[in-house]
């Protein structure tokens, strides 16, 4: 069997956090700019525009927004902690690909050993990629920011899988600036 | 932004959430007399002819909202047997419309909303598309249909 190219692996489609981020960003200031358009619209008549709130109170208008805020904060943080797992699985890919020779590629590489092309999803993102970095990585320092993305992976699995039951998080909360 | 820029901003920030000629005690009494001609419908020719069936009677309600603080105003209540359906002002600072009074019954609420004068409509939707209609005889029975137990 022939290795295929990276290019016919990799998808591509992967956002990055920043982009994760900057869409984050501008779903914010849309739900904030129609916050200010409702709250500040001329009492009385019914605009079309403004349909979905006719009738509510500001207390009411208020608690809308705020779910919205909170709900698309959920989905961000799970989008930033997909983005952060897919740019380590690439990671992964191409170091196996390319067959580098750093302490962290050899790791990969004994991993993935007897692996075909297309069973990458089987790679373990916590004991096969976290802990390669923690136990062969070139920088001890990152060690604690590795024990930290373990932790937010307990809420990434939370939010994937539909929060129906009381998290054990790896800190008391997290907000999207955390997860950032 | 320089102090002074900081203070204007503020001040026009206060202005806006209160305007000054605005009278809110004239829409507070606007407002309750709505709802009491409102009442005097239902009671006087919406349910005329099912009067013998239905216990009508008012309660207070005090109501808090921004710029008119705490007043009083009455709640309508129809009671069929052991249940109860009740008319209740939510206020008149609300998007879109004059006010707003919502009705509790057994099964589910519903909203009317107040669209100055003597134009009352029942909230039938919001999204897709608004669906607003007006609250006569027929409409105020369909209504008390859909939230009073079947």
């Amino acid at each position: 069997m022939t290795r295929p190219s990276l290019s016919e692996i990799l998808s591509g489609e992967q956002q990055s956090l920043q982009e994760v981020w900057d869409w984050h960003e501008f779903q914010r200031a849309l739900i904030g700019e129609e916050k200010s358009r409702v709250l500040d619209a001329p009492p009385g008549g019914v605009g079309l525009a403004l349909s979905r709130y006719v009738g509510k109170t500001r207390e009411e208008v208020e608690r809308d927004f705020a779910y919205q805020v909170a709900e698309l904060a959920q989905v961000a943080m799970l989008g930033m902690l997909a983005s952060t797992e897919a740019a380590l699985r690439v990671d992964f890919i191409e170091r196996v690909w390319n067959k580098n020779k750093d302490p962290v590629s050899r790791r990969f590489l004994v991993v993935n050993r007897g692996r075909w092309w297309n069973r990458f999803p089987d790679i373990r993102l916590e004991e096969d990629i976290l802990d390669t970095w923690r136990d062969h990585g070139p920088n001890p320092a990152t060690r604690h920011v590795l024990s930290e993305f373990k932790g937010a992976l307990k809420l990434r699995h939370w939010l994937a899988h539909g929060r129906y039951w009381k998290p054990d998080l790896g800190r008391a909360s997290y907000d999207i600036v955390d997860v950032f | 932004m320089a102090q002074d820029q900081l203070q204007r901003f503020f001040q026009e920030k206060k202005q806006k959430a209160r305007p000054a000629d605005i009278d809110w005690g004239g829409k507070r009494d606007a407002w309750i007399a709505a709802v009491d001609g409102l009442y005097q419908t239902i009671e006087g020719d919406y349910l005329k002819a099912a009067k013998a069936d239905v216990e009508i009677t008012r309660r207070d309600k005090i109501v808090t909202e921004n710029c008119l603080g705490e007043y009083h105003i009455p709640a309508l209540v129809l009671r069929v047997g052991d249940e109860e359906a009740v008319f209740s002002p939510k206020g008149l600072n609300v998007v879109g419309a004059q006010g707003r009074i919502d009705v509790h019954g057994d099964r589910a609420d519903a909203t009317i909303v107040w669209q100055g004068e003597n134009r009352w409509s029942i909230v039938i939707s919001r999204t897709p598309t608004l669906r607003l209609v007006p609250l006569d005889a027929d409409s105020l029975g369909e209504m008390l249909r859909g939230i009073m137990r079947p």
